[in-house]
């Protein structure tokens, strides 16, 4: 196993900057029997953010849970700034800085705000105080309800829980799965400026998506992914003219 | 009034917070892994024992090995079973995970057994020697002062550790959501792992202090006593620790009631050795259930119904082979197949119960108990038809009422609830002169079935199959029948029951009464083949066996229940050749039963080598138990498909 990259400072500190932040080469991937990935080739740039589109069942979350160590891929490569993740456990890939925002549960509800955020300190060498500091900078409704469960939060200021961890603990990439679901339009359009402001920052980001719009609205690459393969690859604008005659009825917002 | 202060502050000081140390191991095992262990009593006998060791053979200080084995040896245990036998338990079914604790404890006990000889008598002296301060006109020993402070202390640690620290808040998250936890890069089995080691730690503690109180060290003494601490734990729901706590201190105080004020004759005497069985039983009934932690476990290829024609021929040929073992078999051995077929029937209650129902029954033994005396009351006088349906009738009874609690009770909460009946039978029933005789023996009439007698073992052998392979047929058509496939869907979602009306409540009832009548038979049997018996034949600590045997054999399987049967009734045989024959047994029904954390589904279940084979040439997951485990999947990876 190759040493742990440095999780502080600015992103990609360790590669160059052409070192792509995510290669996915050949993959395939099943559940028991169920094909569900049929050679998935893919690549996210250093700070670039990539939006993943497809309908329901295409293989989307399945791509994230095996970057994220959740699952191991039948076949095919994964590189994480040019380093080959194969065998890393979920935990570890956190703590070298892949971070995942999972679709719809990404806190503890039995754990304070406070107690959210020091878990995120476990992506070593961060300091509680700057991981609570940069959160409630982003978020001061975090700030307020420091000392309340997690679970008592509303749909939206969890999904900002969550996402505050992805700006506190500057990950070398970000998989963020679904960030919309199940929340109102407004919240959405304010999650997304969340993300758009990460992207200036600089980081790399892989965002798994239903709905087209939102999410190729912040993207600078994207990519349509129905049964398994990815059916088409290019700009967010080639993709958002192509998108609805490649998946129908799942068509953009 | 003297007298009430000395029995509260000995009922605080001997008892409850020894209880409290215990409970509090338990919930942080439990909350940490999910897993309930049964053998938190082995693992303080064991630390007693090495305590012992270090102390007294090896002359250690008493507080340096005090030391060595609460912080060293006992979490060392804890964090190793996690490693090599929890952590594949993480999907499995209840009765799977519950059967391995219970293995470890016997295997505890068999391996104490055999590491210390119990004919040697080996006394721990107090702390300091016993001696005693006085504050405010109550005389307390150190002894008692080292227990408060012990439990105190640990109490406030285990506090400060899960609010304060970050390892304790990580733990936390794990019990909250496991993957979620991985994700913000807390590894969930080290800290399952940190979980187990702390509560076997704490079980050392309660252990090593309360051994000295109960004069020579006793192996089964100890690891029984512990038992007292699940009743303080489900105070706490498994959750709180400070509800634990109370709940401990509550216990330990009214047991010393219970044995100061109660008379001392016999029965009121084992009416306060039962006492925390009743607190554990009231617990579980009157406080209300804590949200169910839904263990579900999906299967991803559909278990296989034997059908009619397939289970009719299994029953003849089991007719046939016993017809020709009959044979061929002579004098003793005859006896142990005679036996092991009526267990067979025993452990066929199991299948319908817990294998179907998914219901953990801990005292299918005491129903057993009930049939062999109904036998005995009415087969000797009216006939030995009437005296089967007796047996089946009581214990069907009995089984409804025990039943009528397990409407609202789920999982653990039935288990436990059922053990504390079982504990309760033994002292209160079979352990009693009045129903068993003052020699506490009954002789089991042998059934006369349609004009054959059987006093021959030949005739008795093949009769047996004959009940076995009836009720087996008959257990399996059910399984097809509406009432079957109802069984199935409770145990799947009560929710979705609910949905389409089926009646929970019937069903339940129906299943459970049922099983304990097909218990009373087997056990009535069992009665008949031994022609003698007692209190020893039908102890609770053998219903424990009874489900491990099953599981271990495939408990959704009845051909399981037939091998399970004959291994159960081979064991007197190892007597022979054996010192000590229940606790080699026990130790190889231990090691099998760790076996199942690889095959939850037992010998004879889903896992056969040709299944493994085509499992292996599957795609597994990076957390998958193991690829021979693929039938149990957990939920979030369904979940996750999509998308």
């Amino acid at each position: 196993m190759s040493e742990p990259v440095q999780s502080s400072g600015a992103p990609s500190s360790t590669a160059t900057a052409d070192t792509p932040a995510l290669q996915i080469e050949d993959m395939h991937a099943a559940y028991e029997r169920v094909e569900v990935l049929r050679g998935v080739n893919l690549t996210v740039g250093a700070g670039q953010v990539f939006a993943l589109l497809g309908p329901n069942g295409a293989g989307k979350s399945t791509t994230l849970r095996i970057v994220s160590g959740r699952m191991k891929p039948l076949r095919g490569r994964v590189l994480v700034d040019g380093r080959d993740i194969a065998g890393r456990s979920a935990d570890r890939l956190a703590r070298d800085g892949v971070c995942s925002v999972p679709e719809g549960r990404g806190v503890f509800p039995s754990l304070t705000v406070a107690e959210n955020l020091r878990m995120w300190t476990f992506r070593g060498g961060l300091r509680r105080s700057e991981v609570e500091d940069a959160a409630y900078g982003r978020f001061p409704r975090l700030a307020e309800r420091r000392k309340q469960l997690a679970g008592t939060l509303s749909g939206g200021e969890q999904q900002m829980l969550a996402m505050s961890r992805a700006l506190s603990t500057k990950p070398k990439l970000l998989l963020l799965d679904e960030i919309s679901m199940g929340l109102a339009p407004l919240i959405v359009a304010e999650l997304y400026e969340v993300v758009g402001q990460i992207a200036r920052e600089g980081f790399a980001i892989l965002l798994v998506e239903q709905f087209a719009s939102t999410a190729l609205a912040v993207a600078e690459r994207a990519a349509v992914m129905v049964q398994g393969r990815i059916e088409m690859e290019g700009t967010p604008a080639e993709i958002g003219a192509a998108a609805g005659a490649l998946y129908l009825g799942a068509g953009s917002k | 009034m003297n007298e009430f202060i000395s029995l509260t502050v000995a009922g605080i000081a001997t008892y409850g917070c020894v209880y409290a140390l215990t409970a509090m191991g338990l919930v942080v095992t439990y909350t940490t892994s999910g897993i309930f262990n049964f053998a938190q009593g082995a693992i303080g006998m064991i630390s007693a024992f090495f305590f012992y060791e270090l102390s007294r053979v090896w002359h250690i200080p008493a507080a340096l090995a005090l030391l060595i084995a609460v912080f060293i040896f006992a979490p060392a245990i804890g964090a190793l079973l996690e490693r090599l036998v929890m952590r594949r338990l993480e999907n499995a079914a209840l009765e799977a995970k519950l059967t391995v604790t219970i293995a470890l404890l016997l295997l505890g006990i068999a391996l104490a057994t055999a590491l210390w000889n119990p004919q040697t008598v080996r006394n721990l002296p107090n702390f300091f020697n016993g001696h005693q301060v006085s504050i405010g006109g109550v005389n307390l020993t150190y002894q008692q002062l080292i227990v408060v402070g012990a439990a105190v202390v640990a109490a406030i640690a285990l506090r400060l550790f899960f609010i304060y620290t970050r390892a304790g808040i990580a733990t936390r998250a794990v019990v909250d959501d496991r993957e979620l936890a991985a994700l913000t890069g807390a590894s969930p089995a080290r800290f399952a792992q940190l979980g187990w080691a702390m509560g076997c730690g704490l079980a050392a503690l309660a252990g090593i202090l309360i051994a000295p109180q109960q004069g020579a060290l006793d192996i089964t003494n100890l690891t029984l006593l512990v038992v007292n601490g699940y009743a303080a734990a489900m105070v706490g729901r498994l959750r709180s620790l400070p509800l634990t706590f109370v709940g401990a201190i509550v216990l330990g105080v009214l047991y010393s009631y219970a044995l100061g004020y109660l008379p001392s004759t016999l029965i009121w005497n084992d009416f306060a050795n039962i006492t925390p069985m009743l607190f554990l039983l009231l617990v579980i009934l009157v406080l209300p259930q804590s949200r169910a932690v839904l263990n579900r476990r999906i299967m991803v290829r559909a278990p296989r119904v034997v059908g009619l024609r397939e289970s009719l021929i299994a029953g003849v040929v089991l007719v046939a082979a016993g017809v020709v073992v009959s044979r061929l078999l002579s004098g003793a051995n005859l006896g142990y197949a005679n036996a092991g077929v009526a267990l067979g029937v025993i452990m066929l209650s199991l299948v319908l119960l817990t294998g179907y129902g998914g219901q953990v029954s801990l005292c299918q033994f005491s129903f057993a108990g009930l049939g062999a005396y109904a036998m005995y009351e009415v087969g000797g006088r009216g006939g030995s038809l009437l005296g089967i349906l007796a047996a089946m009738g009581l214990a069907g009874a009995v089984g409804a009422v025990v039943a009528l609690p397990s409407l609202r009770l789920r999982g653990l909460y039935l288990a436990l609830a059922t053990l504390a009946f079982a504990q309760g039978m033994d002292t209160y029933f079979f352990n009693n002169s009045q129903y068993f005789g003052a020699a506490l023996s009954i002789s089991v009439a042998r059934p006369d079935l349609f004009g054959f007698r059987l006093d021959s073992e030949r005739t008795l052998l093949i009769a047996l199959t004959v009940v076995f392979a009836v009720v087996a047929v008959l257990i399996l058509a059910l399984r097809r029948s509406r009432f079957g496939r109802r069984l199935v869907a409770i145990n799947d979602s009560p929710a979705a029951c609910l949905t389409v009306g089926v009646d929970m409540t019937r069903s339940k009832l129906a299943v459970f009464t049922l099983s304990a009548a097909i218990a009373g038979l087997g056990g009535a049997l069992y009665g008949g083949v031994q022609t003698q018996v007692g209190p020893n034949d039908f102890q609770f600590i053998l219903s424990l066996t009874l489900l491990l045997i099953a599981v271990v054999w495939g408990i959704r399987t009845t051909a399981g229940m037939l091998f399970g049967g004959i291994v159960f009734a081979l064991s007197p045989l190892l007597g022979q050749h054996l010192t000590h024959p229940r606790d080699i047994f026990n130790l190889m029904v231990g090691l099998a039963a760790i076996g199942v954390s690889q095959n939850p589904e037992g010998t004879f279940g889903g896992n056969t080598l040709l299944q493994r084979w085509r499992d292996s040439r599957r795609p597994g997951e990076p957390d998958a138990v193991a690829p021979s485990v693929g039938a149990s999947a957990g939920e979030g990876r369904l979940t996750h498909a999509a998308g």
